[in-house]
């Protein structure tokens, strides 16, 4: 049975720009770790938390945008 | 007479009010959960060394796997009692009991260890205000006993009990607040770490050159499961959330992931900072001691990160008063222990005898813990064995229920299902998640009877004095000690489904088992509501 979906927001809130903005700032500094890891040594802790903050950067980045999108479309959809 | 018996009779049908929203329900796990690494990140480092952030991530990837499981079972059956309820419902009545028990220590262990913790992030102040800590140790016999630090520790412990009875409302808002605090500060404290401070080729060296040996590192590996336990908080919360089908999947899996990356990122910026050793010897106030050592905001963030430890451990321990409330609270309605424990405050609309009773249980644990030499790495080892045998149960029980159960709809299923086409009819989905988790807890289990000095003897002890309470109480109340009292689990459902007013999921429930009944031929209870 498909997880069932919470209903579109009803406005673009503060917690949704914190969610994008997350998302943003983790995935450079998820490259940053990966980059000074690999420069020194290949490790296996520095190159799991460099790609655990690029994957969860981007995850918080697709939610973000999901929920704007919900909110887009349902502004779209009461007009 | 009559009129105080009926008043009597009310008052027992009072049942725990849904109170708890999607945010409530997040920050009750995440004061729970999110608080371990409190505790953890200096145990773990001293006892896995170069190796810690191998130990989180091992002991992380298993915890995926239990979260996953609980979110499945939580949503689906959203009663207070969590892996206790599972098992009743999969294994029956003595394994219910047995899981509960085992849970009840972890409870207990919670309320005295972040007491105890939360105390100690507290006493990081001490030395600014003149007095040192270490003048308070007094012999008692062949014992040191810190009197300052029991005292603080009664005194929160007693403080929690009060605010629990009092109700839900006021202490989930308390979660809710310094949920949030807590988890910016978290996160600044591993960003600024590793922007700031940390150094690659410490963090090399130490993983190289300073890797401890099997056994240590096992034993680092066992301890990192605590900082991991907690998540059954959300299940233990289920019975008291709103639209928990819809609102616990969503918590659960963004409070996995939010906190198997804190635990990476504290354990991995950590040894980029400072030698493993360093961590060790500030076993008390780890996560204060890192942030002191960040440069530029060390000064402020030490005591800020010492003062929050503090608080959100205090609200941990607040989580530990709750689940074992309302897991004894359940147990009690399932006539596994006595009836005394699921009075519920007339007013208050509490279990408030639970709440008490395990208060002062927690108090003597905490006294005890106090008599052993290492206070903290006592009540850590209890913490484990009692996680990893609960969840050992709760992944028999999520594969058992996906055969015994199939009608139940579940808004969330672990992934990787196989699905099996049985010989009598019907599909049932076997959960490959459930094995390997089940086999990667029974691991961490027998790391912890293998490497856990205390554990592998008080923890078998726990357990065995909570079965002659139960063969006891079962035999006086006249029911069954191995087997199961009978139970009718569709009209529970039923009952669970309309209370938690999830209808669209109670239809669903009700035409599955109207289409086996038709299958079975046999008239159905439930034809005429659908």
């Amino acid at each position: 049975m498909p997880r069932r979906a919470l209903p579109p927001p009803e406005r673009f809130t503060g917690a949704d720009a914190a969610r994008l903005a997350f998302g943003l700032l983790m995935i450079p500094l998820g490259i940053v770790i990966l980059v000074r890891t690999v420069t020194v040594a290949v490790t296996v802790p520095g190159i799991l938390v460099g790609c655990a903050f690029v994957a969860f950067g981007f995850y918080r980045l697709w939610l973000g945008w999901s929920r704007y999108r919900q909110y887009r479309e349902k502004k779209g959809d009461a007009r | 007479m009559a009129s105080k018996q009926k008043a009597a009779a009310a008052a027992e049908k009072v049942e725990l009010r849904r109170d708890v929203t999607t945010w409530g329900s997040y920050t009750w796990g995440y004061a729970d959960v999110g608080a371990d690494i409190y505790v953890a990140l200096g145990l773990v480092i001293g006892a896995a060394q170069g190796g810690a952030p191998l130990a989180f991530a091992l002991a992380g990837l298993v915890y995926i796997m239990i979260g996953l499981a609980f979110t499945e079972l939580a949503s689906s059956y959203p009663v207070a009692g969590g892996g206790h309820y599972y098992s009743l419902r999969g294994l029956g009545d003595f394994f219910g009991f047995l899981a509960g028990a085992a849970l009840l220590l972890d409870y207990t262990i919670d309320i005295a260890l972040f007491a105890t913790a939360s105390t100690g992030y507290l006493n990081f102040f001490l030395p600014y205000m003149g007095i040192h800590l270490d003048k308070f140790l007094v012999a008692v016999g062949p014992f040191h006993v810190n009197l300052l630090w029991l005292g603080e520790t009664m005194a929160m412990i007693i403080f929690l009990r009060w605010l629990n009875v009092r109700g839900i409302r006021e202490s989930s808002r308390v979660n809710e607040v310094i949920g949030l605090v807590d988890l910016i500060m978290e996160m600044s404290v591993v960003v600024f770490g590793f922007v700031l401070a940390w150094k690659p080729e410490l963090l090399v060296q130490q993983w190289r050159f300073e890797f401890p040996s099997a056994r240590q590192f096992l034993y680092g590996f066992s301890l990192a499961i605590i900082s991991f336990v907690g998540l059954e908080s959300i299940s233990q919360a289920a019975q008291e959330t709103r639209r928990p089908a819809t609102v616990i999947p969503r918590t659960s899996i963004a409070l996995i992931f939010t906190v198997f990356i804190l635990a990476l990122g504290f354990s991995t910026v950590g040894l980029g900072i400072l030698p493993w050793q360093e961590f060790k010897a500030h076993e008390a106030d780890p996560i204060a001691y890192l942030a002191s050592k960040i440069p530029y905001l060390g000064i402020i963030a030490g005591p800020f990160a010492a003062f929050l430890g503090a608080t959100i451990l205090f609200i941990s321990s607040n989580t530990g008063v709750m689940g074992d409330s309302r897991l004894i609270f359940s147990m009690s309605h399932f006539r596994l222990v006595s009836r005394w424990f699921s009075h519920v405050h007339p007013k208050h609309r509490t279990p408030s005898n639970a709440i008490v009773g395990f208060g002062w249980v927690g108090i003597v644990l905490t006294i005890i813990a106090f008599l052993t030499p290492r206070v903290l790495d006592t009540l850590a080892n209890l913490y484990a064995f009692g996680a990893t045998f609960g969840y050992m149960l709760v992944f028999t029980s999520l594969i058992r229920l996906r055969f015994s159960d199939p009608y139940t709809p579940r808004p969330y299923k672990v992934p990787l299902n196989i699905r099996w086409k049985r010989k009598e009819g019907g599909i049932v989905e076997v959960p490959i998640l459930g094995f390997l988790g089940f086999i990667g807890v029974s691991s961490i289990f027998l790391t912890v009877l293998i490497t856990h000095e205390i554990g592998r003897i008080a923890g078998p002890a726990w357990l065995v004095i909570c079965v002659i309470y139960y063969a006891i109480f079962r035999k006086r109340s006249g029911l069954p000690v191995l087997g199961s009292v009978p139970h009718d689990w569709e009209k529970e459902q039923v009952e669970v489904l309309t209370h938690a007013e999830e209808f669209e999921l109670l239809e669903q429930y009700k035409q599955a088992l109207v289409r086996r009944d038709r299958k079975l031929g046999v008239p159905s209870r439930w034809s005429e509501e659908v």
